[in-house]
This record gives C-alpha cells, structure tokens and sequence, in this order.
C-alpha cells in the first residue's frame, strides 16, 4: 500500500452550501505538487477501513507546504462528512500528489478549461498558476453549474476576467434562475460557439464523468482526437 | 450534433448469477463470491474485483477510490480473463499509464466478472508496496 504523509487541519471554510474549502500544513517537509494533481486521502471510516478518496488541490503549490482541498459535504458521503467535521489541529493522511491533468510545460498554448460545479478546484488551481506566472497564452473558462452560489469562486474569476483581457470567463447556468443575468444552458453550448471561433488551444475538461464525455464529444467533432483532450472525472 | 455519442456508451456488465472463485496472488486469498451478497464493500463497481477483494482483506492500492480515475488498482489476470466485463475507453485510457502493463491488465475497480469461470489474478508488487510520487 502507499506511503502515507499526515497533515494537520489549519482552517475550513464554506465555500457555498454544503461546500467546503479545507487548508492543511504538511507535517515535515513540504509536499511538492504541479497545479491540477490530486491528493488521496486515507480516512478512518467505513467498514473496511481505510477510505481512500480523491480530492483535487485548489490552490498551487507555493512551497509552504499548504495545502487546499475543496469538497462537497455529501448526504451519504462517509468521507465527506468525516472531512466536514475535522478541527483545526486534527490530523489527516494521504498520499500523493497523483494526476496527470496538470498544465502544459512549456505554457506556450492557449488554454481551453470547461468545468461544471466541483470540477473547477483542479482548473482553479491552473488558473492561479497561470495567474503567478506571465505568459503570452490566452485562457477561456467555461463553468456550468446548477445556481449561482454553486459557481465557486465566481467573484475570483470575474475580478482576474476584469484584470487581464487573457483571460476570457463564461459563467453559465445549467436551468434558468429569475435574476441571473449571464448565460443559461449547459456548457456544451458554449464550447461549440468558442470552437467555431478558434481551435487552435489546448481543451481541459473536469465533471462528472457523463458531463465530460458529452464535452469531449464536442471536442471530437470539432477534430479534437480523443487523447488531446485532457480530462478528470470524479465520482 | 446528430447520432450516437460514441462516448456514452458503457461497456456491457454481466452480474454472475451463479457462484464463482476469486483467487488474488500472491496473497493466495480465495473468495467464493456470492451474487446474492453483491455488492460486497463500496469502492469500485459493484461486483468488481476491487471491491470483492477490498471486503476480504486484499489490500489493492485505489487512490482515487475506485472511480476508475487513477490506474493503482492494476490488476494482472491469470485466469478467467473471458468471464470480465470489456474495458472502457476511459478504463484503456487510464491503463495507459499504469506500469508494465500486460495484455491481460485490467483496472480492478472497473474489471466485472460474470461468473462463467473462476478468476486468478496477481495484484503486482507496486500496489501491494507502493512507493510513488
């Protein structure tokens, strides 16, 4: 089995209902990671104990050895609610950074992320990376999600959109909601229109599995082989 | 777009409706699997060698726990390669980058038997002693 690392819970905070977003400090040295990877938590819950469970990194690595998690409190989620109830000074154990769905090294392409609700923490965090590290690559986000307060990190993304004309933000809502001034209808739409525009980028898609193949599918229309699309699902 | 998304289809899985064995080496643990006791713990598909192993003591390394987003939980087959469930892509992409992949790998979480033929695999030395990244 892994070798398992400990962390010790610094802070939670909800992100929105039911989402929380949890900083740990590594004990011992610094965990070194590339923006988009993913840590394996091994929690001491269910029948058979351990639980091991996936949960991307929100924010890049900054040498600190801080780590962000992002993760939705789950009705029947045996770890998610473990997770929930942790205080600050508890201690958790993973192991990790795993994942391939990480930025382009070099930076030299523009960037297509489409992510719809909890699959924005790993394209957050290319984001930020992105952000911190000047280049001449455009970024275009695409995030679906079911209301407004369930776009995380919304306020972020529109101030950098704001900030930078690279970066290019299209917030969309999957069901129309009174009030709600920007698109409505689900991410494919927009990846479609962009994709008339341009293809000339490299695709990053994060969902639920079914919300990711019915993107790539668009992608392969437009000409996209099915390995040049980068993407992470989750369960 | 018009017609059949090509990637919405699953693979087709066949529950066994009769007993079968599991054999996992080198831990020679073998289970007599019952469908009428499936599924037997959480992680994985229903029925699948992960979670059937998982609920017997065979510590098969899942990091992404089971929802075939990871490659740990490479298996190698020995016997009733037959009887599983087709890959997926998304499983043959994710085996990709499992190491020394045989043609006879599998991703235990994703990998159902049908209980046609008893079942012998080896989880490789990397899951049983994992030391990565």
């Amino acid at each position: 089995m892994p070798t398992l690392r400990h962390a010790t819970v610094e802070r939670q905070r909800l992100l929105a209902p039911h989402v929380h977003e949890m900083t740990l400090v590594v004990q011992g040295e610094p965990l070194r990671f590339r923006p988009g990877q993913w840590l394996s938590l091994s929690l001491p819950v269910g029948e058979h104990p351990p639980l091991s469970r996936a949960y991307s990194l929100a924010e890049p690595d900054h040498g600190d050895g801080r780590l962000q998690l992002c993760f939705e409190r789950a009705p029947s989620g045996l770890a998610s609610r473990y997770l929930a109830e942790l205080k600050p000074g508890e201690e958790i154990a993973f192991a990790g950074p795993h994942g391939e769905f990480v930025l382009p090294e070099p930076l030299d392409h523009d960037l297509l992320f489409v992510a719809r609700f909890t699959g924005i923490v790993p394209i957050r965090c290319m984001i930020r990376a992105w952000q911190a590290h000047p280049s001449d690559c455009n970024v275009t986000l695409v995030f679906g999600a079911t209301r407004p307060d369930l776009l995380l990190y919304h306020a972020e993304f529109e101030k950098l959109a704001r900030d930078t004309t690279q970066f290019r933000y299209l917030p969309t809502l999957l069901t129309e909601h009174p009030g709600w001034p920007g698109s409505t209808g689900n991410e494919m739409t927009l990846v479609h229109r962009l994709l008339r525009e341009n293809t000339a980028l490299v695709p990053y898609v994060c969902g639920l599995r079914d919300m990711v193949n019915e993107v790539r599918a668009v992608l392969t229309e437009f000409g996209f082989p099915r390995r040049e699309v980068k993407s992470e699902v989750y369960g | 777009m018009g017609g059949e998304n090509p990637y919405l289809k699953q693979a087709a899985v066949h529950l066994p409706t009769k007993k079968y064995r599991i054999t996992y080496m080198p831990m020679n643990v073998t289970v007599e699997v019952d469908p009428a006791k499936l599924p037997y713990s959480r992680d994985g598909r229903p029925g699948s060698l992960l979670e059937i192993g998982l609920a017997h003591g065979v510590a098969i390394d899942h990091a992404c726990g089971g929802v075939c987003a990871c490659s740990t939980c490479h298996v190698v087959v020995k016997d009733g390669f037959a009887s599983l469930s087709p890959p997926t892509e998304d499983e043959e992409d994710m085996l990709d980058n499992a190491p020394s992949l045989t043609p006879t790998s599998r991703l235990a979480c994703q990998a159902v038997a049908d209980g046609t033929q008893d079942v012998v695999v080896e989880v490789p030395a990397w899951n049983r002693n994992l030391v990565r990244e």
